[in-house]
């Protein structure tokens, strides 16, 4: 059993904290959901996690299995067992899917060790065929050209393949239509085991009809104001996140009101007007 | 005055002596293949592609320095040119390419697509220049370009459109990746268009390696280098395309990308 342990964590993007204090822990074989309005942190949070250059972690730390992962690499966060499905995954030119993915296999494996062809076609035959891909899935360059349900699939293909320890889905859901959300939804939730756990991000109730949670939190201010089971999503979707402000007692961010300059066709009109 | 060149079999394709001046005819109607490599290129050259035939031609410089080499193509009536060509130059190398399209009678058409990798102290200088001198004559002139340490690649592309001669199309395109900061890579396209009745465009971009892209191979546990290497891999990936269309150029083409791999560390 693994756990990612995620301890006092403030984080910024350009120079604004999102993050104040986050505190969460995950074990494998469980499904953590984060919901909140939009602009809270929760796409913050993953990135942070998996170690994006445009976030600066300004305190607080990240462990996994005891590990600093704070201190690790992007490449080196992924082999050490951690995944995160984008939200908007990069597309790129010229590098195909099976390149692409053949080559993150061979990087787990020990310096001299090889990935044997056959190995590699067959789980990413049986990977596709679960996910209900197209057949030309491997020969496309990565994400060029796919519609929105086929790049969030084309994350979890890549999941099923890579096996972390952990995932974290940054709104996997978005983009998806009934079917392909069932097909993710299924997926994902064969998954859990004592070797994988989940941190799901999502805005909506209906994923959570296909990957079930253990545990619900709702990430306000860039903190975790309320943890709880799935009781919390059904309240959240019949009544919104107001109730929770009240109950906590929470204000709404403040908003700083910036000049960028005058407006040079007001002033030339007030100029007509004299 | 004209000279007849003796072909050399390599691997099925012919393959050109080496020599100061060469000009050659290709016949009416005939298909052929020239592969130049780095034991086999010419300081000059010149092909008249005959009505009615197809001329494909790949080269691949690397050791030699070549400056002031020229090679000239004159394509007659439905005449088709497909030229490849991969330069890399290392050191203080310094590389001349100059190449003269000549569509000198109806539906001649040419497809050009090169690849560039500058690395070291090296300089690429590459001039391209299609001349449609008659009418329903078509031109595709694409460059890509990778630039290293404190190289230089100058990309000139041109293209000239005569007055009169009607329906023409003309494309061109340079790409740019520049792999750090010390490396320069300018492209000049240049369209010297004297009639109005015509197609053109030109286009050219020069960047560095997405950031998000990187992170987005490295977040599947790709160390940097990989990601990189496989981001420049696809940047080229058209070229390699091309060289796939030709038959039994398989090895040639692995031993050429390997080269070109190798010259990224």
């Amino acid at each position: 059993m693994s756990k990612l342990q995620i301890i006092d964590l403030y984080v910024s993007v350009e120079g604004k904290q999102i993050l104040k204090g986050v505190n969460l822990e995950l074990s494998t074989g469980e499904f953590h959901v984060i919901m909140g309005p939009n602009g809270t942190g929760k796409s913050t949070l993953s990135a942070a996690i998996m170690g994006h250059y445009k976030y600066t972690v300004d305190s607080g730390s990240i462990l996994l299995d005891g590990e600093d992962v704070l201190k690790m690499s992007v490449d080196e966060r992924s082999r050490k067992g951690l995944f995160l499905a984008m939200q908007y995954p990069s597309e790129i030119e010229g590098v195909t899917n099976a390149d692409f993915i053949k080559t993150a296999m061979q990087a787990r494996l020990a310096e001299g060790e090889h990935i044997s062809l056959f190995k590699f076609i067959k789980t990413l035959d049986k990977a596709s065929q679960e996910l209900k891909m197209k057949s030309d899935l491997p020969h496309r360059y990565v994400n060029v050209g796919f519609s929105g349900g086929e790049k969030k699939r084309n994350e979890i293909l890549q999941m099923k393949i890579l096996k972390p320890k952990f995932a974290i889905l940054d709104e996997i859901d978005s983009g998806l239509d009934v079917d392909a959300l069932r097909i993710v939804g299924e997926n994902v939730n064969e998954m859990k085991s004592s070797e994988f756990g989940a941190l799901v991000i999502t805005h909506y109730e209906r994923l959570l009809d296909y990957i079930k949670p253990d545990y619900v939190h709702i990430l306000m201010n860039g903190k975790i104001v309320k943890s709880g089971d799935t009781s919390l999503i059904e309240k959240v979707d019949q009544n919104g996140y107001d109730w929770i402000k009240e109950e906590l007692g929470l204000d709404d961010d403040p908003i700083t009101v910036t000049s960028i300059g005058t407006c040079a066709v007001k002033s030339s009109l007030a100029k007509n007007e004299a | 005055m004209q000279k007849t060149i003796e072909y050399k079999e390599y691997k099925g394709y012919h393959l050109i002596s080496p020599g100061t001046t060469n000009i050659q005819n290709i016949k009416e109607n005939e298909n052929v293949v020239i592969v130049q490599d780095e034991n086999t290129q010419i300081k000059n050259l010149e092909i008249n592609v005959s009505a009615g035939a197809t001329l494909t031609f790949v080269s691949y410089y690397n050791k030699s320095s070549l400056s002031d080499s020229k090679i000239i193509i004159n394509l007659e009536k439905d005449a088709s040119l497909k030229m490849y060509n991969l330069i890399i130059a290392t050191n203080d190398q310094n590389i001349t390419l100059n190449a003269d399209v000549n569509l000198k009678e109806e539906h001649a058409n040419c497809e050009i697509l090169n690849v560039y990798l500058g690395t070291d102290q090296s300089l690429i200088d590459s001039k391209v220049h299609a001349y449609h001198v008659a009418s329903n004559t078509n031109s595709d002139l694409s460059i890509l370009s990778i630039g290293k340490d404190s190289s230089t690649v100058n990309i000139n592309n041109m293209a000239t459109i005569k007055q009169g001669k009607k329906k023409c199309v003309v494309h061109q395109k340079a790409k740019g990746l520049a792999l750090n900061k010390e490396t320069t890579i300018k492209a000049l396209p240049i369209l010297y268009i004297d009639e109005a009745d015509c197609l053109a465009s030109h286009a050219s971009a020069i960047g560095s390696i997405s950031k998000d892209d990187l992170f987005y191979l490295m977040s599947r546990g790709l160390t940097k280098l990989d990601a990189s290497k496989l981001i420049v891999l696809g940047f080229i990936a058209p070229f390699a395309d091309k060289i796939d269309e030709v038959e039994g150029l398989k090895d040639f083409k692995e031993q050429i990308l390997n080269d070109f791999i190798k010259n990224l560390k």
